[in-house]
């Protein structure tokens, strides 16, 4: 009865804002509840009979969590998960206005949570988790961090609390740094190829490297999307619901992170069977119609992630927008990443469409239109010729991901197909 | 005569994506019809060997595995031949004051910032020629405000807590620098007759122009 009110009052303003903004809006009521009902958090994720699955680290945290879940899922369990565009600490509230009943009751008997590793840090002192998966750390918005260390140093605080298993990404230079000494037994995963690791961009130490520690599952082999993994002692073969070796590893991590969730119960074919019918996680791969046209959505959050995306992208694309907006406080990071696998940019948009500009026409690039308003670039790059692959291709950031999601009519983060 | 720009371990000094500023200058150049070269720098003879240096912002790990290496170098010879950038953790390395004071997040600015040549932290020899009232906008990371944003310390170096891209934003700056290098090298200053320069520059000032007039909200520097 103590959180009546202030569900009561979330939700009102929650009805209040998708009245204004269908599709987004909550970031807002979140933030109500925080202030009106601070405690609802701690108090809920403490009240799972499985505990908490905390899924951190600079990058990959949306696929896994998703991959974790569904997998959990499917193991007959029920799950409590929070919506990829909401994982700091209003977004946990947002999650659980948007699940609860009006007494603040969740449903669910687990929380398997994609947690910001800077809003992690501080969330574990409130509630310790049972399980905690942590992928790596890269450079990624050092406006916020200022440097990989002391994200490093956050993500130790999240493993020294945790009560149960600690799952570690073995080619992390940074993970095995802080592996030692930790209450929780670690558990690692990794690619089986240790040639391939550099490409991943994990944050250099620039110390003697620490030994590799043996990992229990590991990325046997990636060709094109089809993924083997070994995992304790038996292999998982599927297709991946996005390009990319990173998303073999994130499939890695997923796999063990489950291992150590189910416990005996785990059955490694039905794991396979789900990974492998998963869709992406929007904006990984995800190809949508848009006016009857096929467009693929490409997210670039980071350094590490924009380049391996556009390494990926295959050959001969045609039709490319290009949108950097508001997330992107300090678009230097732009100037690290090689866009030479980018092919030609029809158009620029986005908040930051002139630092964009600034950096590609560096690199050669004549772009189209530039243009910060998303509307008239969305339709300028629609009316252009069709590809001659029939699919058009948008890289944008988070932000402009969720303008032109918005813009479009997509209100739903599961609105993906594979 | 060939420019040669030298970046001084530049891979481990590039977190804030402040080698761009070495791409900025090379395309400038190149527009300007010179030949340009972009070596590695690490030792003093190679720095000497260059008509520009950069010395990028590291990160924790890169400023701690660089601190012995950087002790050789002979700076002072180095900043009173060689045109150089220094940024951020750079900048406070050279200044001798400790990098880990970089890292305290107590005070941390965290923002665009438009400047102007802090005089007070500057010398009165060199200056690259930089006007006193010459504005230059960059994104400021550190944890002291009162750092100065762009200076002249001595000698030909000059000093920034503006990391990125830099002279690509200021194409001012980015035309007093080049005309640094070339200078160092002992060529012919660039004219403004080179139809490539004169397009490249144009380009640049209407994309710089854009990022000044959008980024100017949020600036320190209120006269815009």
């Amino acid at each position: 009865m103590r959180y009546l009110a202030a569900i009561a009052l979330g939700r009102l303003v929650r009805t209040a804002v998708r009245l204004v903004r269908p599709g987004g809006g909550s970031a807002l009521p979140g933030l109500v509840l925080s202030k009106v009902a601070p405690g609802i958090l701690g108090r809920t994720f403490a009240g799972f009979e499985h505990g908490l699955v905390v899924i951190t680290g600079s990058a990959g945290k949306s696929t896994t969590t998703k991959m974790v879940v569904a997998i959990a899922r499917a193991h007959g369990l029920e799950v409590f998960t929070n919506p990829t565009t909401a994982n700091i600490r209003q977004g946990f509230y947002s999650s659980i206005l948007e699940r609860s009943n009006l007494l603040g009751k969740v449903p669910g008997n687990i929380a398997i949570l994609e947690m910001d590793e800077g809003h992690a840090a501080e969330l574990v002192t409130e509630v310790a988790p049972r399980i905690t998966a942590i992928l790596n750390v890269v450079e990624d918005q050092l406006d916020r961090f200022v440097d990989p260390q002391l994200v490093r140093d956050k993500l130790r605080i999240v493993a020294e609390h945790t009560t149960s298993h600690v799952v570690l990404n073995a080619d992390d230079q940074n993970l095995i740094a802080i592996s030692g000494q930790l209450a929780a037994s670690v558990h690692w995963f990794g690619l089986g190829d240790k040639a391939a690791v550099p490409s991943l961009g994990y944050a250099p130490t620039y110390t003697d490297a620490l030994p590799t520690p043996n990992c229990t599952t590991t990325v046997v082999s990636l060709e094109e999307r089809h993924v083997r993994i070994a995992c304790h002692g038996k292999v998982s073969q599927f297709d991946l619901p996005s390009r990319g070796l990173h998303f073999a590893v994130d499939a890695a991590a997923a796999l063990e992170t489950s291992n150590q969730l189910l416990g005996s119960a785990f059955n490694i074919e039905l794991a396979t069977q789900v990974l492998a019918q998963l869709p992406p996680v929007f904006a990984r791969g995800e190809v949508v119609e848009v006016r009857g046209v096929p467009v693929e959505f490409i997210l670039v959050q980071n350094p590490i992630s924009t380049q391996l995306n556009l390494d990926n992208l295959p050959k001969g694309l045609e039709r490319v927008m290009f949108a950097i907006g508001r997330d992107v406080h300090d678009p230097s990071w732009l100037w690290t990443v090689d866009p030479r696998n980018l092919p030609p940019v029809d158009v620029i948009t986005g908040f930051n469409s002139a630092e964009a500009e600034l950096w590609l026409r560096h690199h050669g690039y004549t772009p189209g239109l530039v243009t910060d308003d998303l509307e008239q670039a969305f339709d300028h790059w629609l009316a252009l010729p069709e590809p001659t692959n029939g699919v058009r291709t948008v890289i944008f950031s988070a932000d402009a991901m969720r303008r032109i999601r918005r813009m479009l009519g997509f209100t739903s983060p599961d609105e993906v197909q594979r | 005569m060939i420019i040669r720009l030298g970046s001084v371990y530049g891979k481990r000094l590039n977190l804030n994506g402040d080698q761009g500023n070495l791409l900025a200058l090379r395309r400038y150049l190149n527009a300007a019809g010179y030949e340009v070269e972009v070596v590695g720098v690490d030792c003093t003879d190679v720095a000497l060997s260059c008509h520009f240096l950069l010395l990028g912002h590291g990160s924790i790990a890169a400023m701690e595995s660089l601190g012995e290496r950087l002790s050789q170098f002979d700076w002072a010879e180095i900043f009173a031949r060689v045109p150089s950038l220094a940024i951020a953790t750079s900048a406070v390395w050279l200044s001798g004051e400790p990098v880990e004071a970089f890292f305290d997040t107590t005070d941390r600015v965290s923002h665009f910032e438009v400047a102007t040549l802090s005089l007070e932290a500057s010398g009165e020899q060199g200056r690259f020629g930089i006007p006193d009232d010459l504005r230059v906008l960059g994104y400021r990371n550190t944890p002291n405000a009162k750092a100065p944003a762009l200076a002249n310390p001595s000698g030909k170096l000059l000093t920034t807590m503006l990391h990125g891209p830099l002279l690509a934003k200021n194409p001012r700056l980015l035309d007093l620098i080049a005309r640094a290098a070339v200078t160092a090298a002992g060529s012919p200053a660039p004219t403004q007759d080179s139809s490539g320069l004169h397009k490249w520059q144009q380009t640049l000032n209407d994309v710089a122009s854009r990022i000044w007039a959008l980024e100017a909200e949020g600036a320190s520097y209120p006269a815009l």
